[in-house]
């Protein structure tokens, strides 16, 4: 499992990515003495560190430095001063990549994958997601059931994964809708009950009936009934 | 100048006149020898020439000199030597006043440089806020969320407007051209306002192909996301197209649309139009700036459009008159 250091000072802030990043297995920890960081940064011996830029006492480029000192390990910034100016400075002093705030969570964790795939190869994890004995494999976006591989287009996947990570949860069509838009396909409400019928029939002619059910007028949701 | 110098001498001029008529009548009526005059007129007159030829000299070298430092910023300490007493208070005036403007320039210099960076630090002090809630209402899915988010998205852009706003009027140098993909800044920009789109059941026809263009992405996606923002803004229901012709970029949607004697001044500075007073919140700054903005990058950006039917702007991306660098 990675670990994550997350040094910003808005709990609130901290505490959506600690969520949202815990959902794709990485531990996190948030900085809580902003005196000293390096110490909290040795016991924890992080896989990568997201880095706000004004924090008390010292702000994220000190502390960069600090780390890159003692470690090659990514780092990444989250500012809200995103100005070219900004933006160089992280980089010279060693940052891997800079996200201004206010930012999309997805656009975050691809950010995080993305360097901890360069940093650590990270092609031997893939995370799965299982419901009714079907896996969905994310790091290969495909569904296999019964031994057997299920094949689909981009937007059947993406809808299926919304679904299957939010299992047990009502899904609703502008969440769903929203999803497929993050990934640059801009479908309307047609395109987006199409995919979602051939979806529904690729997954019944593999036997899983009904694992997409419909609430009408609210949305989707596949039952967690593994739990 | 010579004329002018004359002038300022007639006073003398005229002295030296009246005493020679002076003296020439009283010798002529007293019947004297006339001819004796004639060798102390000839030397004060060949005297009274050269005084003001050397006067002229020093007044005309005084004259070029407060010419050349006329373009100086800092006249004082420069001043040709005072040669009398009015000079010499006029002078001394000439300096106060321009300690005086010199004080006044460097204060209202540090005010704007405060105001500035005031702006720049309000505006990442307010986006941990909006970064805290757009983040809460991620990871929410409801009706109410969606609502939330846009209109979160909107003062995200009121917040932007604030600091391009401050930036406009700075020199060309915040300008850095690249290559860049005209397809990815605007499918950025579109998922920025997928919640909207989303929301008020638009259909996004995306026609953009690929294509290469020397631009600050910077300022050309606040260009992009204030036109996206206005289309939906005036867009009930219907589609928004966004495609490439002819090296333009165009956004059309099946809006309201802009009435006609509104369109001429639609880029003017604080100019709303019909639409903009039914909508209070206008502020008529949004296309002013896009304008502006345009100006800058060279580009051609024009608006059309028809009440009820819709509304298409267009933004010419080549640079003609431009080589770039």
């Amino acid at each position: 499992m990675y670990r994550i250091f997350l040094v910003e000072d808005d709990s609130d802030i901290a505490g959506s990515i600690a969520e949202a990043v815990k959902a794709w297995d990485y531990s996190v920890h948030i900085v809580s003495d902003f005196h000293n960081v390096m110490k909290e940064f040795s016991i924890v011996d992080p896989h990568l560190v997201l880095m706000d830029i004004s924090l008390p006492f010292f702000n994220g480029y000190h502390w960069c430095t600090k780390i890159r000192e003692i470690s090659k390990i990514p780092i990444l910034f989250l500012s809200s001063a995103s100005d070219n100016m900004n933006q160089v400075m992280a980089i010279n002093l060693g940052a891997d990549d800079f996200i201004a705030k206010p930012f999309d969570i997805n656009v975050l964790t691809a950010k995080i994958q993305a360097a901890l795939r360069r940093a650590y190869d990270f092609g031997n994890e893939v995370k799965i997601i299982s419901c009714r004995g079907a896996v969905l494999n994310v790091g290969s976006n495909t569904l296999e059931y019964n031994g057997e591989r299920i094949e689909m287009s981009k937007n059947e996947y993406r809808i299926l994964y919304e679904l299957m990570s939010n299992k047990g949860k009502l899904v609703s069509r502008s969440k769903l809708m929203e999803s497929l838009w993050a990934t640059d396909d801009f479908v309307d409400e047609n395109t987006l009950s199409v995919n979602v019928n051939r979806l529904r029939k690729k997954l019944e002619n593999a036997g899983l009936k009904d694992l997409i059910t419909t609430k009408v007028g609210r949305g989707y949701i596949v039952e967690d009934t593994d739990a | 100048m010579l004329k002018e110098y004359l002038k300022s001498k007639a006073a003398v001029i005229g002295l030296f006149a009246f005493w020679a008529l002076f003296i020439g009548g009283w010798f002529f009526f007293n019947s004297l020898d006339m001819n004796a005059l004639t060798y102390p007129f000839c030397m004060t007159g060949i005297v009274g020439v050269i005084f003001l030829i050397v006067g002229y000299r020093k007044t005309k070298a005084k004259h070029d000199q407060i010419r050349m430092i006329s373009d100086f910023v800092d006249v004082a300490g420069h001043l040709p030597e005072p040669s009398d007493v009015t000079e010499r208070d006029l002078t001394d005036l000439i300096e106060r006043l321009d300690g005086v403007f010199s004080e006044r320039v460097s204060s209202f210099n540090n005010r704007t440089k405060d105001t500035d960076d005031y702006y720049t630090m309000w505006v990442h002090q307010i986006k941990t806020p909006i970064s805290a809630m757009k983040l809460k209402l991620d990871s929410m899915d409801t009706d109410e969320a969606a609502v939330m988010k846009s209109q979160l998205l909107r003062i995200e852009q009121y917040v932007e407007m604030v600091l391009i706003y401050r930036r406009l009027e700075s020199s060309e140098s915040d300008y850095r051209f690249k290559e860049a993909e005209l397809d990815e800044i605007v499918r950025e920009a579109v998922r920025k306002f997928r919640t909207e789109f989303i929301n008020k059941h638009l259909t996004l026809r995306y026609e953009v192909e690929p294509l290469k263009i020397m631009t600050d992405e910077k300022w050309l996606t606040f260009v992009i996301e204030q036109l996206l923002s206005n289309s939906l803004k005036y867009t009930n229901k219907g589609y928004i197209r966004i495609f490439v012709d002819d090296g333009c970029l165009v956004i059309e949607d099946s809006g309201i649309g802009i009435l006609e004697e509104d369109i001429p001044r639609i880029f003017d500075k604080g100019y709303t139009g019909y639409n903009g007073r039914l909508d209070k919140c206008a502020s008529g700054i949004g296309l002013y700036l896009c304008k502006r903005i345009c100006d800058n990058l060279g580009y051609k950006i024009s608006v059309s459009s028809k009440v009820g039917e819709g509304t298409s702007v267009r933004i010419s991306l080549t640079r003609p008159d431009r080589t770039f660098e």
